[in-house]
């Protein structure tokens, strides 16, 4: 090596060794890779499932009693599905894990930002989507854990009182509103995330999610069935998505009878259309922010 | 002499119109170890964003191994290793797993992976701690696993921002001692960006000294300083503060433009004045300032240090204890990305 020649650029340099994999395989390797982390983070961390279990579980037991008799009122019980208030309550209570949880996607988001962590993913050759990708996939895995110790603490609780808490289309009815409320949550995340990237404030972000959050849930149908409703807020529940995503909850849960507007195949078929197209818009934003963020 | 990197008439400009780098040229060899001396704020960690592929260069070309690093981030990505000043370790994954991380990342398959691990481990004396978790390391630990995770993939061109920042002097030392190592033994190419004088004196090949996002000087530490020639002054004048102020004009202007001179600066309080012969100089200076009735509080004659080849060129010092810069929030940032936009890192 002379110390005055330099070569011409270009020429006679190294190229890495070895082949990348390409396209769908490399993305499904990266994120893959990513979600692992965010298992092994998790795993790490128990304290955290636990900690936002203690809120739903407040949830469970204080309206669960508070409003236990209304749901045996004469005349109100046909609007409550003729179940106990405590099993009507549970789809309301799963959405809140959910409402709640999914703001974590955009806090870990500006974590990993402000850690460097960000920086040091981005510069490995990894698809940018997958990062995106292995966050959604690790959160939608945490949440479906809160939400199945929700449901069997609901149903743990139930035991205590009569009628016992019972799924009318058992196991499979109880997976179709886990799915439910995992598209509600890709909703809430794709707005998280997109929040998180706009401000890059975790106040901001924790701020901005519980705005919205609990009054969507106040003004829905997930206190109390539509119809006992004072009129105005019948008609803001009615062009709230949390209503029909509740609502083809309970009717996943608790079977007809808790069809009280549609018939059961319209309300899930409503509930999946909104959402889908819902997730759909707020997972494009958050992607279209991300991509502008990284690139 | 090979050209890892070559940078030309390199600009960046924020959208608010911050000037951070403005018109860099420099070139790094293989295997050299060269470094971005200046204070925080003068477009170092730009530069190096840009040549790490995350962020773009308004203006000029930047080349990694002839690659226009514009062109194809991802062959660079591959070729090169980063870190950072903020340690970008996962602290709720182990040291390995940390590793592993970033080695799958790589797409490196899983025996290759694990020997190289077990070699980092080694070289950054993180063996024995490797399966705890790495948010009970100590900050120099951490700083380690960091570098490590650089390396896993076998760079042959290796970044470093600001990479001991933080770091007491014991563990700033330790991180020294593992660069050099894998500069000279591993033949590996370092571009660093560092504010202490020290770092960059020690470590260094050659240094680009930069300010204002301009390349000011550069050599190698032992010819900047030689450009000094044999020593440097330091004088501070009895009295008031008015009456020292008015001294350190007056010896300034006396002293200006003597033989034995080579250039007179003031640092405060203190007239800092370039000797062209070190201790020859001292008593013609003293006799001179003597004879002019100005009366010398202290006097210290010390080689020169990269911080007065800065002060020569800036006339200013590095403001090396000057608090770093909160920006990692806006460092993410890219145009109309919200009120922060762009913002200076």
């Amino acid at each position: 090596m002379s110390e005055d020649t330099i070569t011409a650029p270009g020429a006679a340099m190294p190229v890495p060794a070895g082949a990348l994999p390409r396209g769908v395989p490399k993305l499904a390797s990266e994120t893959a890779t990513l979600y692992v982390r965010q298992m092994k983070r998790l795993s790490r961390q128990p304290t955290i499932i636990v900690f936002s279990l203690v809120q739903p579980l407040i949830w469970l037991v204080l309206f669960g009693q508070m409003f236990s008799r209304i749901a045996r009122f004469p005349g109100a019980a046909q609007q409550f599905g003729n179940v106990s208030y405590l099993q009507f309550f549970i789809p309301t209570v799963m959405l809140q894990s959910v409402l709640f949880g999914a703001g974590q996607s955009g806090v870990g988001m500006i974590t990993d930002i402000d850690s460097g962590f960000l920086d040091k993913l981005l510069t490995t050759p990894i698809n940018r989507l997958a990062i995106l990708l292995g966050r959604i996939l690790g959160d939608l895995t945490r949440m479906t854990l809160q939400i199945v110790l929700v449901v069997l603490i609901g149903w743990a609780i139930g035991g205590f009182q009569t009628p016992h808490i019972s799924f009318y289309y058992g196991i499979g009815g109880v997976l179709g509103a886990l799915a439910i409320a995992m598209l509600f949550a890709l909703v809430l995340m794709g707005f998280n995330v997109f929040i998180a990237l706009t401000t890059r404030s975790t106040e901001a972000t924790f701020l901005l999610g519980n705005f919205l959050t609990l009054p969507l849930l106040f003004t829905s149908s997930a206190q109390l069935p539509i119809a006992l409703l004072p009129h105005w807020m019948q008609m803001v529940a009615r062009v709230n998505p949390v209503t029909y995503t509740i609502n083809s909850m309970r009717v996943l849960l608790n079977g007809p009878a808790a069809a009280t507007d549609h018939s059961v195949g319209v309300t899930i078929l409503l509930a999946l259309a909104i959402l889908l197209g819902l997730a759909t818009v707020t997972m494009t934003f958050a992607t279209r922010r991300f991509r502008s963020a990284v690139a | 002499m090979t050209a890892v990197i070559e940078v030309k008439d390199l600009y960046k400009t924020y959208p608010d119109g911050t000037e951070a780098v403005r018109g860099i040229s420099f070139e790094v060899g293989e295997g050299e170890f060269f470094g971005f001396l200046g204070p925080n704020g003068a477009g170092k960690s730009t530069t190096i964003k840009i040549l790490i592929t995350l962020l773009r260069a308004t203006g000029g070309t930047a080349r990694v191994f002839g690659h226009d690093v514009a062109a194809d981030p991802n062959l660079i990505r591959r070729l090169i290793g980063y870190s950072a000043q903020e340690v970008g370790v996962d602290d709720e994954l182990t040291g390995r797993e940390n590793l592993q991380l970033q080695g799958r990342l790589y797409h490196m398959d899983p025996p290759t992976l694990r020997r190289r691990i077990d070699e980092l481990l080694e070289l950054v004396d993180l063996a024995v701690d490797a399966d705890r978790i790495a948010g009970s390391y100590s900050g120099g630990m951490r700083k380690r696993l960091d570098l490590a995770t650089g390396l896993i993939h076998r760079p042959q061109l290796l970044f470093l921002d600001e990479p001991t920042t933080g770091l007491d002097p014991q563990n700033r030392a330790g991180i020294w001692s593992y660069l050099e190592d894998l500069n000279k033994r591993e033949r590996l190419t370092i571009f660093l960006t560092t504010h202490y004088l020290e770092e960059a004196d020690r470590l260094c090949d050659r240094l680009a000294i930069i300010d204002h996002g301009q390349i000011i000087a550069s050599g190698s530490p032992a010819g900047l300083k030689a450009e000094l020639g044999g020593g440097i002054i330091n004088l501070t004048f009895k009295g008031d503060a008015a009456q020292t102020e008015r001294d350190r004009r007056s010896a300034a202007a006396l002293l200006e433009g003597s033989p034995y001179v080579r250039g007179v600066s003031e640092s405060g309080s203190t007239l800092v004045v370039t000797a062209t012969e070190g201790g020859r100089s001292l008593p013609r200076i003293v006799r001179a300032l003597d004879e002019a009735g100005l009366y010398v509080d202290e006097m210290t004659l010390t080689s020169p240090t990269l911080d007065d080849v800065f002060l020569k060129y800036t006339g200013e010092r590095i403001r090396e204890d000057a608090p770093v810069q909160n920006w990692r929030n806006q460092r993410f940032m890219r145009p109309g990305m919200g009120p922060r936009a762009g913002r200076r890192p």
